[in-house]
């Protein structure tokens, strides 16, 4: 949103030149920014007047229309510089205006039907309008501020909307049916054509202004072309209302039409406001164009309570000062809210505030603290650590092992990749998860981000693939969640280890797995036939004879394998791709530190190597497992050497308490005929 | 003669081990007439020092020239060494690190959340219904079934908050999604650390020294922070943190546009009607809450110009963390 310092500069009243002259336009931009929002830019012009504009950015403040105006910026400037700043509103609300003459006395009449979606509602009609091009200053006003000069009469609407914050709009009197204003809402089936030439289809809950047969304008975001201002105009309804914001949003949204005047409504504007507004828009109209008084004002309120009253608040300058961690006097903080126009009357430490009506986002102690917080001076406020000692925080186990894992994975020489979790039909088709049921996006960026994953897999397989060109070894991994859908209840969201190697065969990736639980200290995990009917893995990502169920004690908790070569095939990768997929919850819930050291032997090991015949039915796993379980004296099984069907195994045998005999070894390995 | 300690240890092991020659020798002994035993058995004694002495003096002198020749062999010290194959960790994942062990020294509990939420957690309890025009401050996805992936961590508050009395101080690492056209610096999903304490005595103060002391262990000793005030409805007061450019300590760089400051989190204290929502008693308790981009952080710390990078996988950006 621009502004202009000159239109600011109006308002602030410069009985101290010195010291408010003294303010450059940086100075004040920086304040702003300080105890508002952000100043974007400030830009200098020099034709045909000097001006300074600033950019301000109006997304923190969807809670104050009052800013949306050269007198909103004006107030806060002056409360920041402790100026004053004249307020046009007061003069302007004890003013009125009358017919000229009795003969002049157009009929007007306005009648709200709506009464909880329009706070208010003043209409005039002028009459003896010239409607031509703005003068130069107006027009060249309107453009630093970013809004097009059409002509002088929507030209001073919108000049008095950037001037004191409330959106008017003028109809063309001689097109109003029956002379008639109602504010309604919608009827079936009725639309509109807007100012910007499109039909509008209206729903029956949203706000309009008719004349005595059709819409003219939907009320409070833009007005109807049957009704326009032309080149021909001679008389005009001119409106400044004040409608409910909630449904102004509603209908703006709903049409997809974002207009400067419902930027401000939809945020709840000050219902005090469209009189002054008025008033200030025929005085223009008068010495502009010519226009000519022609009817009383017409002012409906059709809720008298909704009228905006001065809010009322009672604030504890304790509480303020603990709140903030100040340490500022009742009087203080009563000087620093009246720089804001806020009155307080001082009982003890008890303030009781009287709120400006435009000044509707004020309705509690906190507010009120935030405006002593902003005037202060953010900086002003003294810097503290809370309590250390109050709360002793619990251990997030989970994380902790995470970071473990990823130590580990990267000693094993893993790297880590993270991915959006959104993903494509296209992705799932190729992995063949397509008739698993994915949670999808109704508004997704495009249909490459569609679908949430169920597994980490693809989108890494996706990534071998673009990596190719430059590695053709990889071992990559990552750890986030996939989200299984349930019916009628937020999804499941479990954590899994996915990793994915090329270039190593299953031996090399299995031992990096088993190397990874070892040094977390779990010991019950093992390896067992693929898939296990009672988890839901997807195993379709799988090759059904070349992968194995990890399970840790009972439960099974992942699977390590070839990637199934159909897969492979739709990615375009080389086969031979390895994959481990893990829970990490269970490695979470499995993981150990070291619970007690083992004494170190006193006597050495004795190590032999033995070679058996295999034959294709046989599970070497299952073979080392059962000669390990022959004797408590074998402390470790390797396989050393496979050559056709001999396999060599190098058993280490150790007794802590004595040295072991020939005999005692070749009596253990005598045993193992029976296994 | 022996031309190798090898070959020297085999003679020693044939003539004078446990079961050499000499032992052998010695073992004859008793067999032989008690008048020639001790006269043997001193030559051979004899031989066994003069075989033992002959194999110590082989053996030095070879061992002399062994190390005569190892001092003469030299080695190509500039050839390429052979490293070992050590895997990497995103960048994310150790910005992240790197702000909970702030958050952990200065006493706070992590916990994570659920990444799809509903309207519920995510906007109506944070003072944001549904005609409320701050929604659009934050473009949301909507999943088909009406939740949505959450647009801000601070989703978990609430949650948080509805499960445990005062006091406390809660940090929640996590992804957060927007539905904003991705560009250089536009993800439709990044990472962030939310933090947030509530007690009888938290104060603004409070949050101003908590921000001064996180960002100084992540961003250096020197970092100087600026609060300005800002909105959004689930703070009161809000305030926009910034801070000096790590990189040209607030002189002006590329990385903060010249202007020496980078904008770096919104924080605030916890609306009184989020209190209540969560039901804390606003009137009895205060907090305040932030929330920190761990993306932002890894872009800014390695000069990362586009935020693409992260989740694209490419092993060219990876590999140089």
């Amino acid at each position: 949103m621009l502004f202009s310092l000159n239109l600011i500069k109006q308002f602030i009243k410069l009985d101290q030149p010195s010291e408010s002259e003294g303010k450059s336009a940086e100075e004040i931009a920086d304040r702003i920014t300080l105890s508002l929002t952000e100043v974007e830019n400030v830009v200098r012009t020099t034709s045909p007047r000097e001006d300074v504009i600033l950019e301000i950015e109006n997304k923190a403040l969807t809670h104050r229309p009052d800013c949306f105006s050269h007198l909103g910026i004006a107030r806060e400037i002056a409360a920041y510089f402790d100026l004053t700043c004249s307020d046009p509103l007061p003069e302007l609300s004890r003013k009125t205006v009358k017919p000229a003459s009795q003969s002049r006395n157009i009929a007007i009449s306005i009648a709200v039907d709506a009464k909880e979606l329009c706070h208010r509602y003043c209409g005039i009609v002028l009459t003896d309008i010239k409607v031509g091009p703005s003068p130069e200053w107006l027009a060249e006003m309107l453009t630093n501020v970013g809004v097009r000069p059409i002509n002088n009469v929507v030209d001073i609407t919108n000049y008095v909307m950037i001037e004191l914050g409330q959106p008017l709009h003028a109809f063309d009197y001689d097109k109003v049916e029956g002379h008639e204003i109602r504010v309604r809402t919608a009827r079936e089936g009725e639309s509109i054509t807007t100012l910007d030439g499109k039909e509008r289809k209206l729903t029956g809950d949203m706000l309009v202004i008719a004349d005595s047969q059709n819409p003219v304008g939907i009320a409070g975001v833009m007005g109807g072309a049957n009704t326009e201002v032309s080149n021909t105009t001679k008389a005009i309804v001119l409106e400044a209302a004040t409608f409910e914001a909630k449904n102004n949003r509603k209908t703006s949204k709903g049409l997809n039409l974002r207009t400067d005047a419902a930027t401000r409504f939809e945020k709840n504007l000050d219902p005090n406001l469209p009189y002054p507004a008025l008033i200030r828009a025929i005085e223009l109209l008068q010495e502009i164009a010519g226009a000519k008084v022609a009817s009383g004002i017409v002012d409906v309120v059709p809720i008298s309570n909704r009228l905006g009253k001065r809010g009322k608040l009672t604030v504890d300058s304790n509480w303020i000062n603990k709140f903030l961690g100040t340490n500022l006097k009742p009087e203080e903080i009563a000087g620093l809210l009246s720089r804001l126009s806020f009155s307080a009357n001082i009982n003890n430490t008890i303030l009781a505030v009287t709120v400006p009506t435009y000044r509707r986002d004020i309705t509690m102690q906190a507010d009120i603290a935030e405006e002593v917080a902003r005037i202060y001076g953010y900086d002003n406020i003294p810097v503290a650590l809370p309590s250390q000692t109050d709360f002793t925080p619990g251990k997030n186990s989970e994380l902790y092992w995470k970071g473990k894992v990823q130590l580990l994975l990267q000693a094993i020489g893993f790297t880590e990749v993270l991915h959006s979790p959104f993903v494509s039909m296209d992705l799932l088709k190729s992995a063949g998860l397509q008739n698993h049921e994915h949670l999808q996006l109704q508004n997704p960026l495009t249909i490459e981000q569609e679908y949430m994953r169920r597994s980490l897999l693809p989108q890494l397989l996706e990534t071998v693939k673009e990596n190719l060109p430059y590695s053709d070894t990889m071992r990559l991994y990552e750890i986030n969640k996939l989200f299984v859908p349930q019916k009628d209840k937020q999804p499941l969201e479990p954590g899994y280890l996915t990793g994915v190697s090329l270039g190593d065969d299953y031996r090399t990736v299995k031992g990096a797995v088993e190397e990874l639980f070892h040094r977390l200290h779990i010991e019950n995990f093992r390896f067992g036939v693929f898939p296990d009917k009672d988890c839901d893995f997807l195993d379709e990502l799988f090759h059904p004879r070349k992968t194995a169920q990890v399970y840790i004690g009972t439960k099974p908790m992942g699977v390590i394998g070839y990637v199934h070569p159909k897969v492979l095939s739709a990615f375009q990768l080389p086969e031979g791709i390895i994959s481990f997929d893990l829970h990490m919850g269970t490695v979470a819930e499995n993981a150990r530190e070291v619970t007690a050291y083992r004494p170190i032997p006193n006597y050495p090991p004795v190590i032999e190597e033995i070679t058996i015949s295999v034959d294709e039915k046989t599970f070497l796993g299952v073979v080392i497992e059962r000669i390990k379980q022959t004797s408590t004296l074998i402390q470790k099984v390797e396989l050393v050497d496979a050559f056709e069907n001999k396999r060599t195994l190098r058993i280490t045998f150790q007794d802590p308490k004595k040295n072991l005999t020939e005999q005692d070894v070749r009596t253990i390995i005598h045993s193992f005929n029976n296994v | 003669m022996a031309k190798s300690s090898r070959e020297i240890e085999n003679l020693r092991l044939k003539y004078l081990g446990r079961k050499g020659e000499i032992n052998k020798l010695m073992e004859t002994l008793p067999t032989l007439p008690k008048e020639e035993r001790s006269a043997l058995g001193k030559q051979i004694n004899e031989l066994k020092v003069i075989l033992a002495r002959a194999l110590d003096e082989q053996q030095s002198s070879l061992r002399k020239s062994e190390l005569l020749k190892s001092e003469k062999e030299s080695l190509d010290v500039t050839v390429p060494g052979i490293r070992p194959q050590i895997g990497h960790i995103h960048p994310v994942t150790q910005a992240t690190t790197e702000i909970l062990e702030a958050f952990t020294e200065l006493g706070y509990e992590i916990i994570e959340g659920p990444d799809v939420e509903n309207d519920h957690y995510n906007f109506e309890v944070l003072n944001i219904p549904k005609t409320h025009p701050a929604r659009d401050l934050q473009d949301t996805f909507w999943l088909t079934n009406g939740l949505l992936p959450r647009t801000h961590t601070s989703a978990m508050q609430v949650r948080v908050m509805e499960q445990r009395k005062p006091p406390f101080k809660i940090a929640v690492p996590g992804w957060v999604y927007r539905q904003e056209r991705e560009d250089a610096t536009h993800a439709s999903s990044f990472h962030q650390v939310e933090g947030f304490a509530v007690g009888e005595h938290i104060s603004f103060a409070h949050l101003k020294g908590t921000l001064f002391t996180l960002l100084r262990k992540v961003l250096g000793d020197e970092t100087k922070l600026k609060f300005r005030a800002s909105y959004f409805p689930y703070v009161e007061p809000c305030a926009e943190v910034s801070a000096t450019c790590p990189h040209c300590k607030g002189r002006g760089c590329d990385i903060c546009k010249q202007s020496g400051w980078i904008e770096i989190l919104g924080s605030g204290m916890i609306h009184p009607v989020v209190l209540k929502n969560a039901g804390i008693d606003p009137k009895k308790y205060s907090g305040f809450a932030f929330a920190f981009g761990s993306t932002r952080l890894a872009m800014l710390k390695y000069k990362i110009n586009d935020i693409r990078l992260f989740t694209g996988g490419d092993l060219r950006f990876l590999e140089q963390f």
